[in-house]
């Protein structure tokens, strides 16, 4: 079976950045400072999406005449649906039973230790 | 702008001429937000990297490219120069002839090849033979069949004509050849047996 498209953590960091202001348009330095991604991880991300039609791109006119103009980046509707899908089916992936709250799983180390070395208690 | 910056446009700027699609230059226009050189160095780091990517089809047309090159130089259509292999090759048929591969495979008993062989007056000529006997053979003729290490063999090319030869042992990193056409066919009877350096090439059809 091949590999679900656009489920790499990487890729989920790119989504979660894009949905926190899913209306907004984004600059790829701040996606990169958001996601702690470098360009080099980023911009293929960025390029994979745009061209499934996730991602629409606009050019940004440059601000002061010498400036380059810059590229922003903002998830389609299909885009930002896909984005939610993934995030919550990573989120059930990582955790199984939702039900019980995160709290209640936690163990703490020296029990953990007890419960190692059940025979150094008696 | 620092150093930094101006070595990361120049960088970006070889790495991007010349390319159509518009992630290239949308790395460059972010460098300006970037601060600090070792920041400025990852960045264009991966600029390079979406460069690269960009030119994943003009990486696979250079890389045919290459491929139909080397076909082209492994593989050639030549003419048939003499009747030498009537009627197997006629004169002027084409013949598909590989170049290089029998470099790397050898050439074996049975092969037809394309070989230079000395014309006895100080010339060369090309011709096109059957590999008959290979380095440590030792070819005779007996009632007009071909014997090589005292075997008979069985030549069907031949179309029955007669062959008369004189007895040899063909020297290692030589071959001898003869043409199918027994009868006018100057080959290893006339100019003996040829060093592998002056095979040409090997007919593949």
């Amino acid at each position: 079976m091949p590999r679900l498209p656009h489920t790499s953590p990487q890729t989920l960091h790119v989504f979660e950045a894009l949905l926190a202001a899913p209306d907004a348009w984004r600059y790829g330095y701040d996606l990169s400072r958001e996601t702690g991604l470098a360009s080099g991880s980023l911009y293929p991300i960025l390029m994979r999406l745009a061209e499934g039609a996730l991602l629409e791109t606009r050019w940004e006119p440059a601000e002061q005449p010498g400036r380059p103009p810059r590229h922003l980046y903002r998830l389609t509707p299909t885009g930002a649906e896909l984005a939610r899908a993934r995030l919550a089916r990573a989120a059930a992936v990582s955790s199984p039973t939702p039900a019980v709250p995160p709290t209640a799983a936690v163990v703490t180390p020296s029990a953990a230790v007890v419960r190692l070395r059940p025979q150094a208690a008696s | 702008m620092s150093a930094a910056h101006r070595l990361a446009r120049r960088v970006l700027s070889v790495a991007l001429a010349g390319s159509r699609s518009p992630w290239g230059a949308a790395v460059v226009a972010e460098l300006d937000q970037v601060t600090g050189t070792w920041a400025v160095l990852r960045w264009t780091a991966g600029g390079l990297r979406v460069a690269w990517r960009e030119r994943r089809g003009v990486r696979l047309t250079t890389a045919a490219a290459l491929v139909a090159a080397v076909a082209l130089a492994t593989f050639t259509v030549r003419p048939i120069p003499s009747g030498a292999m009537a009627p197997t090759l006629g004169i002027g048929d084409h013949a598909l002839v590989d170049r290089l591969t029998f470099r790397l495979t050898g050439i074996d008993r049975g092969d037809v090849i394309v070989l230079r062989a000395p014309t006895g007056t100080g010339d060369w000529f090309t011709t096109v033979d059957r590999v008959i006997g290979v380095g440590g053979d030792t070819i005779s003729c007996t009632g007009g069949r071909v014997h090589r290490n005292g075997t008979p063999l069985e030549e069907p090319y031949t179309h029955g004509t007669t062959t008369d030869c004189s007895p040899v042992t063909v020297p290692a990193g030589t071959f001898y050849v003869l043409g199918d056409n027994r009868d006018s066919a100057r080959d290893s009877r006339h100019y003996g047996p040829q060093p592998a350096a002056n095979v040409d090439g090997r007919v593949i059809l």
